[in-house]
């Protein structure tokens, strides 16, 4: 736990061999980057890997002790928690490990109807929702749009991008649908459009099924997306290699930084248990598109952010999933700055001293204290220029 | 014995452990309204059907699909992990996490009625995969056997080494990836059979 004092150059890991959980997707990377190049065994840590095939299996498997800890879509330890959707378990988060990467993809054939244009510079999110909004009104069926998950960036995201193109939700039916199968589906017609994490995005695009029409990173510029999760009974069992885990891990990003389109993490990512075979198509065309701005590292990217926290719980008060306030002390719970600064420390990296800011508020206001001085974060903002604060800052 | 009136709906795509729990259900009375091994009608079913309880492999995607559901409809199964209740012995819980089994029920169906249902089906699971642990060990280590040899020549040709290094190559790679020897050369297999 955050409370206890750790000597983190002297790190004796309590267990040593761990299995952490993993849904095959491209933010996976900094797991597969922790093990591949050695990160997790520079730290005295045996890890496997074990691929997941739904989120709730990651859940039910980190709650009740099957896995160590895992790859968790951000909103997941916050539900998990509160116990939405299932029993509550206390998770937390010290590591978000990825920023954006999510897109919102429409079936060519919809796309083409309703005048969405492929453009190189990427997308017009905004224009593209005043479009299809104009296709809805000769459209007598509601509009199939599938996510992977209720509680996810993913869903929240996909509601928020048609609100500001003044789609209401009844124009709408909301799908459930596992990622990988999300390109067949649009091929098949059976769903109109997804959002969904890469590569799911960029291969409809190569297979031709799919248009993305906005990213995930114009509807929230930046916003938290993977987290490295774990019950709080584990974190306090195991404070030794809770720190190790998230140093590999934190080194990982790190690493992504500069490796990011390598020949090498292809290599690894299109091995078996990772994505496999299944990324080839998009060998030549580099696996993370410009576009999606997938971030693993830099500036305030890899910091949980409560003030985010307090932001998914209102999506998720929006979407008729949670009734309470936003300003919920669970904030504090899940998500663990201290854990995130001592681990900064450690690292000689700059962390932000704040838990809680205004999210949306971008240029020079945005400007941060710093552990180590001041700092510029990440470009912040959504895509109807809101500002989102708490009252208590 | 009351069962008759809850309706089980299986989601399982071995057929013969879904064939197993079936079975054995149906002799205790309870009605198995379908028995799905696939995905894609998936949704349309539970919201003909709307069954008392879905069982549903662990590790099925379609798990989310069915957590979205009871989301957004809440007429559908809810999602609860087994009997979660406060007093329940978490476990049981683990016990059934790890046999592969995981459970939505409706709202407001009470525990002790679902507590026979989800006994049966881990009972099924755990023996089915005993069944089957044997059975590929029987089995497999002839299949394996060949697909190493494969894996081994092709590193051999592939590298220009001799047969004791190809062998080490291979056991390396399953040890840094913690995969079986097998699995390994399959994925040898591919990646050279490309080249």
């Amino acid at each position: 736990m955050s409370g206890t004092s750790v000597d983190m150059d002297r790190l004796v890991p309590e267990k040593n061999s761990l299995t952490l959980g993993f849904v095959a997707l491209l933010d996976s990377a900094p797991l597969v980057v922790a093990r591949e190049q050695g990160f997790f065994a520079e730290q005295g840590l045996e890890v496997r890997l074990q691929r997941e095939n739904s989120w709730a299996s990651v859940r039910d498997k980190v709650a009740y002790g099957l896995l160590d800890g895992a790859q968790m879509i951000a909103p997941m330890p916050l539900a998990s928690s509160l116990g939405l959707g299932a029993p509550p378990v206390a998770m937390e988060t010290a590591l978000v490990m990825s920023r954006n990467g999510n897109a919102i993809t429409l079936a060519t054939a919809l796309a083409d109807a309703a005048g969405i244009e492929p453009d190189a510079q990427g997308p017009d999110p905004l224009l593209n929702g005043r479009l299809l909004r104009a296709h809805l009104t000769g459209l007598e069926r509601p509009l199939k749009l599938a996510t992977v998950y209720p509680y996810s960036c993913h869903h929240y995201q996909l509601r928020y991008w048609l609100n500001v193109s003044g789609i209401a939700p009844r124009q709408v039916e909301f799908i459930g649908a596992p990622p990988r199968q999300m390109v067949d589906l649009l091929k098949s017609g059976q769903i109109d459009g997804c959002c969904v994490g890469e590569p799911w995005n960029s291969l409809a695009e190569v297979r031709g099924v799919g248009r993305i029409v906005a990213t995930g990173h114009q509807v929230w510029r930046n916003m938290m997306e993977k987290v490295f999760g774990v019950t709080r009974q584990w974190a306090a069992e195991y404070p030794h290699t809770y720190r190790a885990v998230l140093l590999a891990l934190m080194k990982a990003c790190h690493w992504l930084e500069s490796h990011q389109h390598s020949d090498l993490l292809y290599q690894w990512l299109s091995l078996p248990p990772y994505l496999d075979l299944e990324i080839e198509p998009l060998k030549n065309r580099g696996l993370f598109s410009e576009q999606l701005e997938q971030r693993f590292s830099g500036a305030d990217s890899n910091f949980p952010w409560r003030s985010q926290g307090a932001w998914l719980l209102g999506q998720m008060r929006e979407a008729g999933q949670w009734q309470g306030p936003l300003d919920h002390p669970v904030l504090d719970q899940v998500f663990n700055t201290a854990l995130y600064r001592e681990v900064a420390a450690a690292l000689g990296l700059n962390a932000p001293v704040a838990d809680y800011r205004i999210e949306g508020r971008d240029g020079a206001e945005s400007a941060l204290s710093g552990t180590r001085g001041g700092m510029v974060p990440n470009e912040n903002g959504f895509i109807d220029g809101l500002c989102f604060g708490l009252r208590h800052f | 014995m009351g069962n008759e009136g809850l309706s089980v709906m299986l989601v399982d795509d071995e057929t013969e452990r879904a064939a197993m729990v079936e079975q054995e259900l149906q002799a205790q009375g309870y009605t198995v309204v379908c028995r799905l091994t696939t995905t894609a009608a998936l949704r349309h079913h539970v919201e003909r059907v709307q069954p008392d309880i879905v069982i549903i492999d662990m590790d099925s995607p379609d798990r989310d699909t069915l957590e979205h559901m009871s989301v957004v409809n809440q007429q559908n199964p809810r999602p609860i992990v087994f009997f979660a209740d406060k007093d329940d012995n978490p476990d049981n819980i683990r016990a059934a996490i790890k046999a592969g089994v995981s459970a939505y029920i409706v709202d407001g169906l009470k525990p002790n009625r679902v507590k026979p249902i989800l006994d049966v089906a881990i009972a099924r699971f755990e023996e089915f995969q005993s069944l089957r642990s044997e059975l590929l060990q029987t089995r497999t280590e002839l299949d394996d056997r060949k697909v190493i040899e494969k894996a081994k020549g092709m590193l051999m040709k592939h590298q220009g080494c001799d047969e004791e290094q190809a062998f080490r190559t291979l056991r390396k790679l399953a040890m840094d990836r913690s995969q079986k020897l097998v699995d390994v050369a399959r994925s040898v297999i591919k990646v050279l059979e490309v080249l």
